[in-house]
Order: structure tokens, then C-alpha cells, then sequence
């Protein structure tokens, strides 16, 4: 088309609209990169979140050049590889064994989503051979292995990025970084409460394509097959529940508070499904944050997921629920004058669920007496004065701040020494579970690498 | 038949139920819980309700920006249009902002008269806006913003014809999933399982139907009241010309979408598309408590 019949037809776009079209528009570019300037990245581990980043996460990334795949079922590196290579038109390699990938590939960064247990020394081996490392929660089962990653990360200068998500979620980021801490709305927060409740732990098998040659599997770390489909269930090759589900949350307690817990009670038992891991747990976490004491409630359970999944926080002028599903809002307490909290309005912040003031009308009407008005709750509405919007689901949002930090266009959003902190308090969890309920103080030395 | 298992999941603000065929429990179990997994992974990409999905964010695209989407949400939404295109705009997924109009003036928070004209506002900002899905790459661009996308009347549909592919996968050959029972997925291997049957039923009729490889959905005033949301004036006073509808197609995206759109059209329409659609097998509709039943070459 020609210039003037381009400037023409987006001016009638304008004035008219489209609606919704199938084109690409003329004055909107995505601007991709060239090659050279793309990070090559491999993802090991094809199961369900290795999955994730390849099919979600990476061709949203325009800085990611996915360049192999690896896993140790055929069936799943062959399907990841084919369903790729077809969806993107690419040309990703798909390998079983890590070592001959990284020897055959030239990477800049390499992503892991497998069992727990593998975690430590592949992580390390990669760092150790120059290849940034973008890891899966939680960074292993035990602590002294959390160590050695995060050493590893100091040591060799190279980047480790650890996968709790929400800490790139743009939500959670402004919540932290505007609301709380440069607008303190919520005053002092005293309570932060969470719970992920799931209907069951469900037992994943083989699909009937999946050829295993167990011979090949116990090279790998695995005993039994159901190990290799149901690894979260065995201690010697995950978390359990606390580090695969707590982990997430009880870092954004950490996180938001600005503190990290002196002071760990909890109790869980594998008494609904019997597994090696306990499928039902609470604990209670003591802080001492910069403004004072704080309580953390936190529980799982695994047989019921009708409650949901959210992050509570309770402050002496305001509170909030925040999740990644559709428990979100935010509540003034009473005494906060309405006016007092206006000017995050103003400020384009938040927005009140219960007026609908665009389509309200100036004039008094029938404003005074009619049907009883909904509880006034507020929600957060425009994202701005915050350092970085990724405007992406934040499993996106994560690896997108691990490759751009590879370039060296961002820093990390939550590096393995960050990380490491909470995994201390992950495993003093574990440690008061499998002590049959116990209280474990935390030296704050505990906490540093 | 030997070997059935059926399974329950709620989600999409509904439930779905899965019945598998001729598997070993253990097998169904396995791949009706992939199927479930897959369903949740798709409503977090498509629901307007989930502040991170891909549509939240399409919906806050503000002028000249654009947007990466999963290759799901690319998918749906290039059916979305096709569906809006070849339904005469009866079928329309950018009415989101209509949505949560109403639910104001059920909540009290917008009177009559500011619901009316809430409604007005939002259907002149929907003719203004100017929203492109890039056919070459999972990407949105927002040329004009004043459009709100809302996937609830494809998205259920979407999300079993996802599942269909995945039990191809598992090479599961026969099954049935419902949707909220508002739309039917049939899969059958007719070595196995020739036909399931099914019941059809108005005021005054009921019909019996033997159905095979196939997705039926449905459209009514029994659950929904009298007055319905016609896209095409952007209002909620549409008075239907049927009691129910219900449309069968190749896949269930179309009979989702389409049993929402022939409420609305008029019964000429319903047989031009009847007979041209290729998606669209055949359409059934109740009037005055009476049923009939349309079919491809049947119709002069």
C-alpha cells in the first residue's frame, strides 16, 4: 500500500474503528532483534513447566533464541522439539543427556525445570562453564545444596535466577514497590496470612507413547517409574509441599514485610495420601520487621481446593488480598479518612470497585435513595510511576528479566542469594515438621551467604 | 460398554465433565487429570477475570501498543473473528465493558437510566476502537483502545476442542465432555461405540438424537430471562425469537459460539448458515414449546 493511502486508512481507523481485525497494523512495530543480539537459551525438563517456558514463556521473549531442548523421556524432548519447530517454524535440537547438550550447543543460558534434586549440580556445573542459569523453585531439597548454588552464582560472576515467579509479576511488583513502600497505604503491617489449597495430589502415569527403559532412568537418580512422573512425592528427590507451593508465598511474606522470620512453629503430616511428603501443614512465623512485630499464618491443603489460592496482608490503615487467580482487592480500614486514601485515586493507582464514576451521573438523579450499594473495595488500576512494567503473565515476566539481565539490559529480580534467604526459612519448616511439630528460632546469620 | 470412567472439574465458572471409553481407570485417570490441568493453563490465558491472563492485559492495551499472547489466546481469537464475520455479527467477544455494565445495574451501583446510558457510551467507544490480531504472529495490536475483550461465549468451546487434540495424543479414542452442560463434545471409535444417545426437549416436543463425532451446544431463556444482549445495538433488550437453540458443528468452538449467535438471527439467517457454514452440521430450535430441526440439504 501506498504512504498516503497507509496515512489514510489508519486515519479512518481512528475515527471509525475497525473493531476487531485480522492485519497488522502499519505504524505499530514489534521490533524484533536481530540474531546476534538474541541470548541462545536451552530448557531442560519437557514436563509440565518446562513446557510452560517453551510454549508460553520463550516465543514472548523477542531477546530468547530457544536452541535445544533437553529431557530424559524421549517421548516428551521428542513432542517439545517437533511441536516447537512446527508452531515457530525453528529449529531447536532435542537431547537426553545435559552434558553432551552443553559440550554441542553454543549457549548463553540454559533454563532448568526438573526434580529438585538435580538442581544443585547442574546448576553449578553450567555456571562453572560460563552459562547463565535460570532455575526452577525451589533451588534444591536441602539447604547445604541452596548453598552451594548461590556460591556458585558469587563465585563464577555469572547470573542464577531462582523461579518464584510472583517476584516479576507486575502486581505484586507495585503493591511492593509503590503502595507499600513509597505510599506506606496500609500503615504498619502486622498480619501477613496465605493459604494454596488443591483439590488432591494427583498421581501422573505414563502415556501409553512414552517408551521408558528404566535401565536408562536409574542413571538419572530414578528407582521406579512413578518416581520419575511423581518426583514432589519422594524427600530424597523434592520439597514436598512446603517448598513446592509454601515456598512461593511465604517468599512474598518476606518480601512484603521487609523482613525475614526470627522465629518458625510447624506441624504436617502425610495423613490424607500417605505419600513420603506431608500433604496437609501450618506454620506460624514470628518477624521483626522495620516497623515493627509481625505474624505470619500460613497453611496447604491438599484434599480441597475450594478456598483457593491467595496471599492476605493486614496493616493498621489498610489491607489487601493479592493472588495470581481472582483474589484481588484492596480495603481501607474505617478509620482511615475516604480522603486520605483519594489521592491514590487521583493518582490513578487504585480504583474504587463499587462507583463506577465514568458512567455515574453529575447531577443528583436518583443517587440518594435506591438498591443497597456493594461493601467499597478498591482494586489496583494503572501501574505508573513503577521503575518497569513487563506488561506479562509473570512466569513470562521472570525469564524475560533473566534474559534481558543476560544482556545486560536489566538486573535480576530475584538472584539465588535473595533466594536463599527464604529457603532457610523453607527448611526450618521442614525441620519443625519433621521434628512432629516443634519451634525453631533462626540466627540471623543463618541468612547470609 | 465395558470400561468407563467419568471425572468432574470446575473451572471457567462452570464444571466440566469427562467420561472416557474403553481405557483401564488408571489411564483415564491419567489423562482426564492432563485434561484438567489443561483447562485451568486455558483459563488462566483466556479469562478476563484473571488480572494476568493474556486478555486482562489485551484489555489494558492503551493507543499504539502492542502485546506477545500465547499461541492459545492467537488461536481463539482468529476463530473469534471468523466466528463474528460469518455470523453477521451476532457473535461478538468484544463486549466485555457491556458485561460489567449490567453487572452494576444488578448490583445497584448504575440506576436504570445510567445503565442505559452507561451502555450507550461503551457501545460508541466499541464502534471507534480498533484492535488487530497480527495473522503471522501471536501479537495484538491496539490501534484504538475502547474495545473489551470477553471470551466467555467461545472459550468453553475452545477449551474442549484443546482437550480433543490432547486425548488424540494420548490416543483416547472415545469420550464424551461437557461444558457446563451448555455444550457437548462427542468422540467416538465407531468399531466400538456406533453412536451415543441423547434427548432434546421443548415445552411440548422432545427428539431424540444418535450422535457421533460431533459438538452440540446450547442457547436459551430458561436460565438466562427473556431479555438478552444483542451485540449489534450494544443493549439488553433484545426479545428473542426462540425459547432454545441448539447448534451442532464439526468442532466445539463453533457450536459454542454460534449457539449464542443464532438466538439472536433470524430464521432465514439460521438456514443461509446452515447451509453454507461447513463448521455447522446442523441447527435445532424450540418455538412455542415446539421443536425442529434443521439440516444440511434438507433446506431449499
Amino acid at each position: 500500500m501506498e504512504k498516503s493511502n497507509r496515512r489514510d486508512f489508519i486515519k479512518k481507523s481512528s475515527l471509525f474503528g475497525t473493531g476487531l481485525l485480522l492485519a497488522s497494523p502499519f505504524n505499530i512495530t514489534a521490533n524484533p532483534l536481530k540474531a546476534a543480539d538474541k541470548v541462545n537459551i536451552a530448557i531442560v525438563g519437557c514436563g509440565g513447566r518446562g513446557s510452560g517456558m517453551i510454549f508460553s514463556n520463550i516465543p514472548k521473549i523477542p531477546s530468547a533464541n530457544l536452541v535445544a531442548v533437553c529431557d530424559i523421556v524421549e517421548s516428551r524432548r521428542e513432542r517439545a522439539k517437533e511441536r516447537y519447530n512446527a508452531q515457530y517454524d525453528a529449529n531447536v535440537n532435542a537431547y537426553e543427556d545435559f552434558y553432551e547438550m552443553i559440550e554441542k550447543e553454543n549457549l548463553d543460558a540454559v533454563a532448568f525445570a526438573t526434580p529438585d534434586f538435580w538442581h544443585m549440580q547442574h546448576s553449578v556445573d553450567a555456571l562453572n562453564a560460563g552459562i547463565h542459569v535460570y532455575c526452577e523453585k525451589a533451588m534444591s531439597n536441602n539447604i547445604e545444596d541452596a548453598k552451594k548454588m548461590a556460591l556458585a552464582m558469587k563465585s563464577t560472576g555469572n547470573l542464577l535466577q531462582i523461579g518464584r515467579q510472583r517476584r516479576s509479576n507486575d502486581r505484586y511488583r507495585f503493591t511492593h514497590q509503590i503502595l507499600l513502600e513509597q505510599e506506606q497505604m496500609m500503615g504498619r503491617l502486622t498480619h501477613a496470612m496465605g493459604q494454596w489449597n488443591r483439590s488432591k495430589i494427583h498421581l501422573l502415569q505414563p502415556n501409553k507413547n512414552d517408551n521408558l527403559d528404566m535401565k536408562q532412568l536409574k542413571k538419572y537418580g530414578f528407582d521406579t517409574v512413578d518416581q520419575v512422573y511423581n518426583w514432589r512425592n519422594y524427600k530424597k528427590l523434592g520439597g514436598g509441599v512446603v517448598s513446592d507451593l509454601g515456598s512461593h508465598q511465604i517468599d512474598i511474606f518476606n518480601w512484603f514485610l521487609g523482613a525475614y522470620p526470627h522465629t518458625v512453629y510447624a506441624t504436617g503430616n502425610n495423613s490424607y495420601f500417605g505419600f513420603e511428603q506431608a500433604d496437609t501443614m501450618a506454620t506460624i512465623l514470628e518477624y521483626d520487621t522495620p516497623k515493627g512485630p509481625a505474624i505470619g499464618i500460613y497453611e496447604n491443603v491438599s484434599n480441597s481446593r475450594a478456598i483457593g489460592v491467595y496471599e492476605r496482608f493486614i496493616g493498621d490503615e489498610g489491607s489487601m488480598n493479592i493472588s495470581e487467580s481472582t483474589e484481588n482487592k484492596i480495603f481501607r480500614e474505617a478509620s482511615v479518612p475516604e480522603e486520605k486514601w483519594k489521592k491514590f485515586e487521583d493518582k490513578g493507582y487504585i480504583a474504587n470497585l463499587a462507583n463506577m464514576k465514568e458512567y455515574k451521573e453529575k447531577e443528583l438523579g436518583d443517587s440518594g435513595i435506591k438498591e443497597t450499594a456493594p461493601q467499597i473495595s478498591y482494586d489496583i488500576k494503572d501501574m505508573s510511576g513503577m521503575d518497569k512494567v513487563y506488561n506479562l503473565q509473570a512466569h513470562t515476566a521472570h525469564l524475560y528479566n533473566f534474559v534481558e539481565s543476560v544482556r545486560g539490559e536489566e538486573k535480576l529480580n530475584y538472584d539465588a542469594i535473595e533466594s536463599y534467604k527464604s529457603e532457610v526459612c523453607i527448611y526450618k519448616i521442614h525441620e519443625a515438621i519433621n521434628a512432629g511439630g516443634a519451634r525453631i528460632k533462626i540466627d540471623p546469620k543463618e541468612y547470609e551467604i | 460398554m465395558e470400561n468407563t470412567s467419568a471425572f468432574e472439574h470446575q473451572a471457567m465458572a462452570t464444571y466440566f465433565k469427562l467420561t472416557i471409553y474403553n481405557e483401564t481407570a488408571e489411564y483415564a485417570e491419567n489423562a482426564a487429570q492432563q485434561a484438567f490441568n489443561l483447562i485451568d493453563e486455558l483459563e488462566d490465558k483466556l479469562s478476563r477475570f484473571r488480572p494476568d491472563s493474556d486478555i486482562s492485559r489485551i484489555n489494558k492495551l492503551k493507543k499504539d501498543e502492542h502485546l506477545p499472547i500465547d499461541f492459545e489466546t492467537w488461536e481463539a481469537l482468529k476463530i473469534a473473528i471468523a466466528c463474528h464475520t460469518e455470523s453477521h455479527g451476532t457473535f461478538d467477544v468484544g463486549v466485555a465493558e457491556h458485561m460489567k455494565i449490567f453487572r452494576a445495574g444488578k448490583e445497584g451501583i448504575l440506576n436504570e437510566y445510567e445503565t442505559h446510558k452507561a451502555l450507550e457510551k461503551a457501545q460508541a467507544m466499541k464502534k471507534q476502537a480498533s484492535i488487530y490480531v497480527d495473522p503471522e504472529q501471536p501479537r495484538v495490536y491496539c490501534v484504538n483502545p475502547g474495545m473489551y475483550f470477553d471470551l466467555g461465549g467461545i472459550g468453553k468451546g475452545y477449551a474442549l476442542d484443546k482437550v480433543d487434540e490432547l486425548m488424540q495424543e494420548l490416543e483416547i479414542k472415545t469420550f464424551t465432555f461437557s461444558a457446563g452442560d451448555s455444550t457437548l463434545m462427542i468422540k467416538n471409535d465407531v468399531s466400538v461405540k456406533p453412536y451415543f444417545t441423547y434427548q432434546i426437549t421443548a415445552k411440548l416436543d422432545k427428539h431424540r438424537l444418535d450422535l457421533g463425532n460431533i459438538s452440540v451446544s446450547a442457547s436459551g431463556t430458561f436460565h438466562q430471562g427473556s431479555h438478552i444482549f444483542d451485540p449489534r445495538t450494544g443493549q439488553n433488550d433484545f426479545k428473542p425469537n426462540f425459547e432454545r437453540v441448539w447448534v451442532a458443528a464439526k468442532n466445539a468452538t463453533y457450536s459454542d459460539a454460534f449457539s449464542t449467535a443464532c438466538f439472536i438471527l433470524s430464521l432465514p439467517e439460521i438456514e443461509e448458515i446452515v447451509q453454507t457454514n461447513e463448521q455447522i452440521e446442523w441447527v435445532a430450535y424450540a418455538i412455542d414449546g415446539k421443536l425442529t430441526i434443521l439440516r444440511k440439504n434438507q433446506l431449499s
